[in-house]
């Protein structure tokens, strides 16, 4: 049981910090889906949790929003214990879950109008956010229309206005846009940014797509099997896991990997060799080695930090295994 | 300089450099040199000083030789000094130009060579050629075709091969 004091230590460091976990765990019964991770979030920045499926992120997700109590550990979100006061955390929080949860028997505006009644906001009030939202979400010719007529990308914008409705200080979205075709993707990244850029709402996404995460989130978490393997930036991960620049070579057939030296490192994963070094000059000798291959000479990218920390962190589980 | 002069009774050629989304972000004026079959030679002189994040100080007077091909995904040029000396080699990867007899139209794909008169080199702009993939939507074949280039760069100027073949 935690001392009014220390509470209030963290409610004071809820100031900067809008989630604050401290070796969060979380288990189903021989399950560890979370095991002992520590992070925080910064008010009014994007924060990402990047992992492959089965890595806790959606479990992380649903401690914060507080739809599972964790197992052991601390967190806290705006310096609430989401343990003592769930009740205080959800207001506070906006959630879009992955799966689609709208009202089908329900038009646009009726959705949004329907959820404003959950947070007892006066009918005048939800009219005007509802307005608000439809409009920056781009639905407000469709507010009529019947939620089975919108297309996935609209689906997503609604539930996204109306985890905004009651002016969360967090909006957590959970793999915002899987299942979106790339161009609607896009939409709901412009969207996002446009929400950061102009409310300063303090945003925390889970994605297993590098784009996504190297676009929007200013720091990262990767996870895997419910530990951290990284965290920063994109640009400080990819600067801190792998070289600047990279040679891929696709389809490479029984072509062995060639090996690495003091200043190239090699890499072979997917049917594909990946070389890294801090200069492109140092990877160009090795294209006259891979005639009538597809290559491409590239800044590295967080998937190569991602693909990199993955296997290390497999190898490691192997290695335990055997031991 | 192997190639011909160019005299002032060469048709003046107009060049125009894009980004893929058609805009145009420079142009300048160069003489015909030479033609013959899908290679176009163009002289060009620079009329004033430029500073240069790579190439450093070009003085007025500079002379530019040009390769252009109408079927590859490269053009190269060849700086001289005012005096005639060779400065060094710049390689643009771009998609193949257009020339209608007047002006030479190319759509540049940010890519970049830096070959000095040793045959030493430095690629640049990786990355902005990934920033305007993004952003431009680049399909898949141009991605590939741009790569593709550069390999061949590479590989003309490891073997110093034309028109990295230029002796003074």
């Amino acid at each position: 049981m935690k001392t009014q004091s220390q509470i209030s230590a963290h409610e004071s460091k809820g100031l900067e910090q809008v989630v604050c976990a401290r070796s969060l765990s979380k288990h189903y019964g021989q399950l560890h889906a979370v095991q002992h991770i520590d992070f925080s979030v910064r008010r009014g920045e994007t924060f990402g949790l990047l992992g492959p499926n089965g890595a806790g992120k959606s479990t992380t997700m649903r401690m914060i929003a507080c739809r599972t109590p964790p197992t052991s550990g601390e967190l806290f979100v705006e310096g609430i214990d989401t343990r003592l006061e769930p009740r205080r955390v959800r207001s506070l929080i906006g959630v879009v879950p992955q799966e689609n949860n709208l009202d089908p028997d329900l038009n646009v505006r009726q959705n949004l109008l329907v959820y404003a009644r959950y947070y007892r906001m006066p009918r005048p009030l939800a009219l005007k956010r509802s307005q608000e939202l439809l409009a920056f979400t781009g639905l407000s010719r469709r507010a009529e229309a019947r939620v089975e007529e919108l297309s996935g990308g609209m689906k997503r914008r609604l539930m996204i206005a109306r985890a905004l409705l009651h002016e969360p200080r967090l909006l957590v979205l959970d793999e915002p846009t899987t299942g979106l075709d790339p161009q609607v993707r896009q939409e709901i990244w412009q969207r996002l940014e446009e929400l950061r850029r102009l409310s300063g709402t303090t945003i925390l996404l889970s994605t297993h797509y590098m784009e996504e995460a190297e676009k929007l989130c200013e720091r990262l978490l990767v996870i895997d099997h419910g530990r951290i393997l990284a965290e920063g930036s994109p640009r400080e991960l990819i600067l801190a896991r792998v070289s600047r620049y990279a040679l891929e070579v696709r389809d490479v057939d029984a072509t062995p990997l060639l090996p690495a030296t003091a200043h190239v490192s090699a890499v072979e994963r997917n049917g594909a060799h990946f070389y890294f070094a801090a200069s492109p000059e140092l990877l160009t000798p090795l294209l006259k080695r891979y005639e009538g291959r597809r290559v491409a000479l590239r800044p590295s990218n967080l998937e190569d930090v991602f693909l990199q920390l993955i296997s290390d962190g497999s190898e490691e589980g192997e290695g335990a295994d055997a031991a | 300089m192997t190639d011909d002069a160019a005299t002032d009774a060469s048709p003046q050629i107009t060049i125009r450099a894009c980004k893929y989304d058609g805009l145009e972000h420079r142009r300048w004026h160069a003489r015909l040199l030479s033609r013959k079959d899908s290679l176009i030679v163009l002289d060009a002189r620079f009329d004033r000083l430029i500073e240069h994040d790579l190439l450093g100080r070009i003085l007025p007077g500079t002379i530019s030789v040009e390769y252009y091909w109408l079927d590859r995904w490269y053009n190269v040029f060849r700086f001289h000094l005012p005096t005639g000396e060779l400065h060094s080699y710049y390689c643009n990867v771009n998609v193949p130009p257009l020339f209608d007899g007047r002006v030479l139209s190319y759509v540049d794909l940010d890519i970049d060579i830096l070959v000095a008169p040793d045959l030493s080199y430095r690629i640049v702009d990786l990355d902005e050629f990934e920033a305007n993939s993004e952003r431009f939507r680049y399909p898949a074949e141009v991605r590939e075709r741009a790569h593709a280039a550069l390999r061949e760069l590479v590989a003309l100027v490891s073997a110093r091969q034309f028109p990295f073949d230029y002796e003074e």
